[in-house]
């Protein structure tokens, strides 16, 4: 199905297309959606239903209607959306798990720092303005320009910057309090 | 004041951009603490992200090709039947008017049949005893985890001929035993990136003849030692290595029914150096190729645009090599480069010495005047260049849908 969305690519190299693209977009819609719930068991799972949606509904994309970064973003962000209008139960399993399964190359008193800072941020993080969040999940999660923000968002390009600092600020103070 | 607010706002994005491409960002020199406090801690999120587990990225791997695969077959099956139907229909009226008879007989004769009509009654049967039920259709299993793969070698670079080490840990993280078999598992060494995206083992393992319990919770330890030799016994070539493992087993649920599992996908890599050691360079190349005619479309009219990258920066260390490029249009209908067109992948390739190497996609960064690419940053190297390596050419060989090539020889002397 990769073939769809490199229309050179020779139909021999699909599935190699395939798992060049997964490999690329996975992590940042992972992170994304890990900013997002702040549950990494969640994340998985929402992550596993985006790939699957976008697998199903690649017919359907244009590329010149929308880049494919935007195209899986926004359907990451539906799934988002959906999860939170059907279940708005509490987390419980929070985003510093996955930090243990990824870090071999850190001090074990480098991880417990780390931990705790994962922990942190998750905690600061829900007490931000919904749209904050998401700029922050976009920006850092997904490694969108602060223009392809703006269009998934539906606001100006220099606002979004302004409120991508806004939101580091107030998780930069937030961190020298806590 | 308001405009200077916004300017360094924007700053802050544009660095942000540059740290997530792997580069460093220098704070303007104006620029209040208060800016440069939030640089720093723009930076500090960008060192807490996360990364998917390696386990997790596998498994949905394998499951969306799977779809894959069962998608496509489907498509070519449907195709297939109705293409299969165009050459059963006639040519000619007349025969075609009675295979048009023929199948509203058919159609007519099977509603009467579903009908009952000419159905007997179920006099076979005793009475009281009734029909056999359908067996039910097998559940299907919901894919969910059960064991984690972790796996390092001792020592991340390694010189031509040494004894590679690599520690396994299988972990058991459901809440029933589990069984991993066989064991060892089927273990392949393959080059990271590879030409032409086809991917070749060089080195397979044998797989043992045994199994692995493992209860909830616990774990073991498996260690594979390489001896750098590829399938034919010859000694690979340095460069950077993954190790792949395709891991099945199967679970013991409460019920005391077995489930079976599986994952594959790459566990970790590492790098055999050339013996007489890699090319350290910094190399300002600033070489400019243009590729005219592109097809662009615009407010649903097809123009024609050029598209010049420059190739401005090469560094070549021991770790490996970098390529960094910046891509414009002088005749871009689009203001900027926001248009979805800009967007798609960027694949490349280099040459060292006339062996070809994939770069892979690249990292992209959008500015206003253009768009930067980088190949083999963000601890992603591509191969180191052997230090007395005469010739480099770096080839772009695909813009998005547009094809190259942008070829750029670089001086290495």
């Amino acid at each position: 199905m990769g073939l769809r969305l490199r229309p050179n690519k020779k139909a021999e190299n699909a599935r190699e297309a395939f798992v060049e693209l997964y490999e690329y977009y996975l992590p940042k819609v992972f992170r994304y959606i890990s900013y997002q719930v702040g549950d990494v068991h969640l994340a998985e799972d929402l992550t596993s239903a985006v790939f699957e949606k976008a697998l199903t509904r690649l017919d359907s994309y244009r590329s010149n209607k929308a880049s494919f970064s935007t195209w899986l973003l926004s359907i990451a962000r539906n799934a988002v959306i959906d999860h939170y209008r059907v279940r708005s139960r509490k987390v419980t399993i929070s985003i510093e798990e996955a930090f243990e399964v990824v870090s071999e190359e850190i001090s074990p008193e480098g991880k417990v720092i780390r931990r705790d800072e994962l922990q942190r941020l998750e905690t600061y993080l829900r007490e931000l303005p919904q749209q904050e969040r998401e700029i922050i999940s976009f920006k850092f999660g997904a490694e969108l320009t602060n223009r392809q923000i703006a269009k998934i968002l539906h606001l100006s390009e220099s606002n979004v910057g302004t409120k991508l600092y806004r939101a580091i600020c107030k998780l930069r103070d937030k961190f020298k309090e806590g | 004041m308001g405009e200077k607010k916004f300017d360094f706002a924007r700053e802050i994005s544009q660095a942000i951009d540059k740290m997530l491409a792997g580069e460093k960002a220098e704070p303007h020199a104006d620029m209040p603490d208060d800016y440069r406090e939030a640089i720093d801690f723009a930076q500090k999120l960008t060192e807490l992200r996360v990364t998917p587990r390696p386990s997790f990225k596998a498994e949905l791997k394998d499951s969306l090709l799977t779809k894959s695969s069962k998608m496509e077959q489907k498509r070519t099956e449907h195709i297939r039947f109705w293409e299969m139907l165009r050459h059963l229909v006639p040519q000619r009226p007349v025969w075609r008017t009675v295979a048009a008879s023929l199948l509203v007989i058919v159609v007519v004769g099977g509603v009467i049949w579903g009908s009952g009509i000419l159905k007997q009654p179920s006099a076979l049967l005793p009475e009281g005893v009734p029909p056999p039920e359908e067996a039910p259709p097998p559940a299907p299993s919901a894919p969910r985890l059960c064991l984690g793969v972790e796996a390092a070698p001792a020592k991340t670079v390694y010189l031509p001929g040494e004894e590679v080490e690599i520690e396994f840990k299988f972990k058991n993280v459901s809440s029933e035993p589990i069984t991993v078999t066989p064991f060892p598992p089927v273990i392949g060494i393959t080059p990271p990136v590879t030409v032409h995206w086809k991917e070749q083992i060089i080195r397979s393992f044998p797989t043992g003849s045994e199994e692995l319990h493992l209860q909830p919770g616990e774990t073991a330890v498996y260690t594979l030692i390489w001896d750098q030799k590829d399938n034919s016994g010859q000694q690979v070539a340095p460069g950077y290595y993954k190790v792949n493992a395709d891991i099945k087993g199967h679970v013991i649920e409460a019920d005391g029914s077995k489930s079976t599992f599986g994952t594959s996908g790459r566990v970790t890599k590492l790098l055999i150096q050339f013996p007489q050691g890699a090319m350290e360079k910094n190399i300002e190349v600033k070489q400019a190729q243009t590729v005219t005619d592109l097809p662009f479309m615009w407010k649903r009219e097809e123009l024609s645009i050029d598209l010049t990258i420059t190739l401005e920066q090469v560094e070549l260390t021991a770790e490996g090599a970098k390529f960094c490029a910046f891509a414009t249009s002088p005749n871009s209908p689009s203001a900027g480069y926001d248009h979805p067109q800009w967007s798609g992948p960027v694949w490349a390739q280099y040459t060292v010495d006339g062996v070809i190497k994939d770069a892979g996609l690249a990292g992209m960064r959008y500015l206003d005047d253009g768009i930067q690419l980088c190949w083999g940053t963000a601890g992603d190297w591509l191969d180191p260049v052997l230090s007395d390596a005469k010739e480099l050419t770096f080839t772009i060989t695909e813009f998005g849908e547009w094809q190259g090539p942008w070829e750029f020889h670089i001086p290495l002397q």
